[in-house]
């Protein structure tokens, strides 16, 4: 049945018509008592004994508002009278698209609930989310679809089950929100089912045609939408399938992992990111969840970097597979060891795109694993001080007297307005106006705690300040600002410090180092590049820092690399032709070109490598001048020196290089000509 | 030789003023306001008081039981003229009426306009009242901060009474003025007010004086927010002296309390509403906190720990609470006093449909809070000093 044809279906079953009687009746006390009115109160509790009629043996009471009708449980309904016209209108108007709700709900949940609706106005769907999470309320789950996506949603789906036997399963598959409530199928309708899960092929046809109809119906859909709608569908099919045992639930998930290979990126990530948490940590998590549980866990952390480059700290995906990534290894600490593999990785590919995001990741994770530790100590010590009151009152009293007047020195309340500026930075409720003041007045404690030589404590203020920045919009007045704090001899002085402070160089020894690179790249570089030409052991967990960090850094490399190019002793240049190698920023080879002509045969050797990874066109013009170059007294380096710059020559992707190389296999002879003919053929 | 116009004598005056005053109600309640007559009647008492107001900052109105009282001047003639009137405010707990400089006809009428259903119809008045004071910058409306138990004689109050009007009104008008139309960091001459308010709020709590104990330990119900900013600074500054804090850092905590609603200034409520909190309301609650830090970080010369109190007045001792910290633990010192005090006075005033609590109710009710929204040393410490003072009555 469509929605089109419930004016021939049968009327609202009674139970439920009276649910929403009592739902707009409890709405409308809202508007006129307060929530603590002994009306409001009783209307609640009155709302509270329908439900429970309503929900029968299910465990949640769902409700879809479509255009003119309501989906219920196995079909759609006509809204009927008054009272369910006014139930509609109300969820359309603030763009819900519907309304779960648990059997255990409890009445304080559900007063908030209605008071919450009843004080919204048009279009303030997504206040009401967040008030159900402010307020903690898990037995009620609302589905944001803007009316005009709802709309289109339906003509979709409409358009996906014709044909299909059993429609009105579909619709509730699709529709409704990802493990919300039981299915009750029909031998007949599992049958279907199963067709479908079992078959990779069959699935994906079916997802693509339904994803299809999706963007060919709501043309205003954004993609995390379409991401939830498919992740809820395939959550819905492995919830009915509970039912079918184990063996058909693998079989599905297995079906479920080839579609997923098969798809784009970020469809991919979208379509995983969907699961929440908060009900897969209540019941089954169904097939996302064991999907991300059984994932190779280099894939694993490749989903949470991509969908953090995507959407940011705060994006519901990325928070949704953050959470579910940490439910799988109970702690943050093993996923910091993937994060640092891939990040040397990364390095060792010369990515330094790449190796922002992985930074990022790294510092949320560090930071998580921070905040844990630190709560389950101060939950300990709240124990601790309530047993120890009741032991050895006088002594315990007078020392946590102390320490609580201790909070109230001058320097302990700076660092804690400064803490305070990091949570009003971080916190989803600034003002936008503020965010330049914050940043200023987080500039003067920073630049406090430097002056008072308490560089650690300074370094992770700014690790907070880094993480903070990830969450604003990335405005040059901010990044202008926060580079203003410190002159760079400022920053060099406080790396100094820090690095003298290091045992281990490990992540979270480094967190507070690397937040400060990144704040003031330009300002870290020379301090960065003069360690690297200190260092003594190139396996050094050190050196993996400093090689990875530098990398990252490469867009500010190359006028710094440059001069000390230009001016540095014989010694040194070998690692800061490496370091140029490794920043793959072609704005550096006027310096490397320079080194051709070097006295060295190894330092000519290098650079011409590394002009050939550097991959500039510039490049070519040189390189071949080099090749070209006829002279009497040419011995065996001169000769390996040219077979190394026919090598670099074939590594740039341009047409120019190409005819270099045409040329020499052409108008040659010997090594050089065959080498490039080698080289031709390869290309 | 020039004939000099008599001047009336403040007594007159009063009386006349007052008559204006009921006459402009009566005829708001007879025409529209636009009626000639009904603007003619606003119009001349706005004059008369516009008048007064030239002179003086403010004027009070005391209305106590059948007795009208304006500025300290007893008029008991007005108990016979406005016979059937008195009883209907005291139904609304209209025991105090200040008139500040800078009131404008439009605010007046927007108050009388205010007023008029409340007499025909008093359940919820003084909520009503209340909630939209933040309207109404320049017409102070409410309880008396006194409650007139039986543990205190009608003569200590009436010996209170211009020491309350001398010291709390004047300061919760003052307060009104400080935090009405917030619309951005406080400047440093409003800086410079909420410190001097502090250091007289923190004189009565080191004398100890009648007044204090009044307003503190048998507290008005009264719902005024600057009563109850008073209150909570009070009480925390009562407390950080009870731990023996240095005197400049009890008066930082003083201020910090005295604004830790500061937030809640810059979203008042719409005029007349009556029904139950809409969303918008809701989550300015919710965001009060972080408005009120954002506010006081950003004004000149405001001490580091306000800004503190402001955001973590909500926080519990276990880190629940709002807004969410990122460290619980840190939650300072002068933030959990406030808590306490915060808590202890919104328990002890009437908010919408929600009765006081006695003092015992209140303590109680805190007690089954310990360890989770209370540190327990700090509840405890409180419940001893707030009891110590009860006895002392």
């Amino acid at each position: 049945m469509t929605p089109q044809d419930t004016l021939h279906s049968p009327p609202l079953p009674l139970p439920i018509k009276d649910f929403i009687t009592y739902f707009m009746q409890a709405i409308k006390g809202g508007r006129l008592y307060s929530s603590r009115h002994t009306l409001f109160k009783q209307s609640v509790t009155r709302l509270r004994d329908k439900l429970q009629e309503a929900v029968e043996d299910r465990d949640f009471f769902f409700v879809g508002f479509t255009a003119d009708s309501l989906l219920l449980e196995n079909d759609f309904f006509p809204a009927g009278d008054v009272h369910g016209r006014d139930f509609l209108n109300l969820f359309h108007s603030l763009g819900i698209s519907h309304l779960a709700i648990h059997k255990n709900v409890t009445i304080e949940e559900l007063e908030s609930f209605v008071e919450s609706l009843s004080g919204a106005e048009s279009g303030q769907g997504q206040e009401v989310v967040t008030a159900l999470q402010h307020e903690n309320i898990k037995g009620i789950n609302l589905g944001l679809l803007d009316y005009s996506v709802f709309s289109g949603l339906e003509s979709a789906v409409g358009h996906f089950v014709q044909g299909r036997e059993e429609a009105a399963i579909w619709r509730q598959l699709i529709f409704r929100p990802a493990l919300a409530g039981g299915f009750h199928l029909r031998p007949d309708q599992e049958k279907e089912l199963l067709r479908l899960s079992d078959d990779p092929e069959n699935l994906k046809r079916a997802i693509s045609e339904l994803d299809r109809s999706i963007r060919s119906h709501a043309k205003v859909i954004s993609q995390g939408q379409r991401g939830l709608i498919i992740g809820s569908f395939l959550q819905n099919i492995s919830k009915a399938l509970g039912r079918s045992g184990i063996q058909k639930r693998k079989l599905f998930k297995e079906s479920v992992a080839a579609v997923l290979k098969a798809i784009r990126q970020d469809v991919r990530v979208s379509i995983l990111g969907a699961a929440s948490p908060d009900i897969i940590e209540r019941e089954d998590g169904g097939v996302l969840h064991d999907l991300i549980e059984d994932m190779p866990e280099k894939e694993l952390v490749g989903l949470l970097v991509y969908a953090l480059d995507q959407g940011g700290p705060q994006s519901t995906v990325f928070n949704n597979l953050f959470r579910m990534a940490l439910a799988r290894f109970s702690t943050a600490g093993p996923l910091l060891s993937l994060v640092r593999d891939q990040m040397s990785l990364a390095t060792q590919e010369h990515k330094p795109d790449s190796l922002n995001a992985w930074q990022h990741l790294e510092q949320l994770l560090i930071h998580h694993q921070e905040s844990e530790e630190f709560n389950t100590q101060y939950r300990q010590a709240i124990e601790n001080l309530a047993t120890s009151l009741k032991i050895q009152k006088d002594m315990i009293e007078d020392e946590e007297m102390d320490r609580l007047v201790r909070t109230l020195a001058p320097d302990s309340l700076k660092l804690l307005k400064a803490s305070l500026i990091i949570d009003l930075l971080q916190s989803s409720q600034r003002g936008d106006s503020m965010t330049l003041p914050l940043l200023q007045f987080m500039g003067e404690s920073v630049t406090f705690f430097l002056n008072q030589g308490k560089p650690r404590l300074t370094g992770n203020l700014l690790r907070q300040v880094f993480l903070s920045l990830g969450r604003l919009p990335q405005e040059a007045s901010y990044l202008n600002e926060v580079n203003s704090w410190f002159r760079a001899e400022e920053v060099h002085r406080l790396l100094k410090s820090l690095f003298e402070k290091c045992r281990t160089y490990e992540p979270r020894e480094m967190s507070g180092i690397s937040s400060i690179c990144q704040l003031f790249p330009e300002k870290a570089c020379g301090f960065l590049i003069d360690s690297y030409l200190e260092l003594r052991d190139d396996q050094s967990p050190l050196s993996d820092w400093l090689t990875t960090t530098l990398v990252s850094l490469s867009t500010h490399l190359p006028r710094l690399l440059s001069s000390r190019l230009n001016g540095a002793q014989d010694t040194a240049l070998p690692r800061l032709i490496d370091l140029a190698d490794l920043s793959s920023n072609q704005q550096i080879t006027p310096a490397i070109e320079k080194l051709l002509e070097h006295k060295d045969y190894d330092i000519r050797s290098q650079a011409v490598g590394c002009l050939g990874r550097l991959k500039s066109v510039n490049s070519v013009q040189p390189l071949a001048q080099l090749v070209l170059e006829k002279s009497w007294f040419g011995g065996r380096k001169k000769k390996a020196l040219q077979l190394e710059a026919l090598k670099a020559l074939a590594e740039i992707p341009a047409e120019e290089a190409r005819a270099v190389l045409q040329q020499i296999a052409s108008t040659h002879s010997g090594e050089l000509q065959e080498l490039s003919r080698n080289l031709l053929e390869k290309s | 030789m020039t004939e000099t116009p008599m001047t009336p004598n403040p007594k007159e005056l009063y009386l006349d003023l007052c008559l204006n005053f009921f006459g402009a109600l009566r005829a708001l309640n007879l025409y529209t306001e636009n009626h000639p007559e009904a603007s003619k009647k606003i119009g001349t008492f706005y004059q008369k008081l516009d008048r007064h107001l030239a002179q003086k900052p403010t004027m009070t109105w005391l209305f106590i039981g059948r007795e009208a009282v304006i500025e300290n001047q007893p008029l008991p003639e007005l108990e016979t003229v406005l016979g059937k009137i008195l009883p209907m405010l005291a139904k609304i707990k209209l025991e105090r009426l200040t008139f500040l400089q800078g009131v404008s006809v439009e605010e007046l009428t927007a108050f009388l306009r205010l007023l008029l259903p409340l007499m025909k119809e008093s359940s919820g008045g003084e909520m009503m009242l209340s909630r939209n004071q933040g309207k109404l910058p320049h017409i102070l409306a409410g309880r008396l901060p006194l409650n007139s138990q039986d543990q205190v004689t009608f003569d200590s109050v009436a010996g209170a009474l211009q020491s309350a009007r001398q010291t709390v009104l004047a300061y919760t008008a003052e307060l009104k003025q400080l935090l009405g139309d917030i619309r951005g960091p406080l400047s440093p001459p409003k800086v410079m007010k909420a410190k001097e308010i502090t250091e007289a709020v923190y004189r009565m709590v080191q004398k100890g004086d009648l007044t204090f104990k009044l307003l503190i330990y048998r507290r008005s119900t009264d719902p005024d927010l600057c009563i109850h900013a008073l209150n909570v600074s009070a009480l925390s500054m009562a407390m950080a002296a009870q731990v023996k804090l240095d005197a400049p850092v009890i008066k930082e905590i003083g201020l910090g309390a005295l604004l830790h609603d500061i937030g809640l200034s810059h979203a008042p409520s719409d005029l007349f509403s009556t029904g139950g909190m809409t969303l918008d309301e809701k989550n300015r609650y919710w965001e009060h906190p972080v408005r009120g830090a954002e506010l006081l970080i950003a004004s000149p010369g405001m001490p580091d720990i306000a800004p503190i109190i402001a955001y973590e007045h909500h926080i519990a001792y276990n880190g629940t609470g709002f807004p969410v910290k990122r460290n619980p633990g840190a939650v300072n010192f002068g933030s959990m006093i406030t808590g306490i005090a915060d808590s202890y006075d919104n328990l002890r005033r009437n908010r919408q449909d929600v009765d006081a609590l006695s003092l015992t109710e209140a303590l109680n009710h805190m007690d089954r809070k310990i360890n989770e929204t209370f540190h327990p040393l700090l509840l405890e410490k409180f419940r001893s000093m707030v009891k110590a003072q009860a006895l002392t009555q």
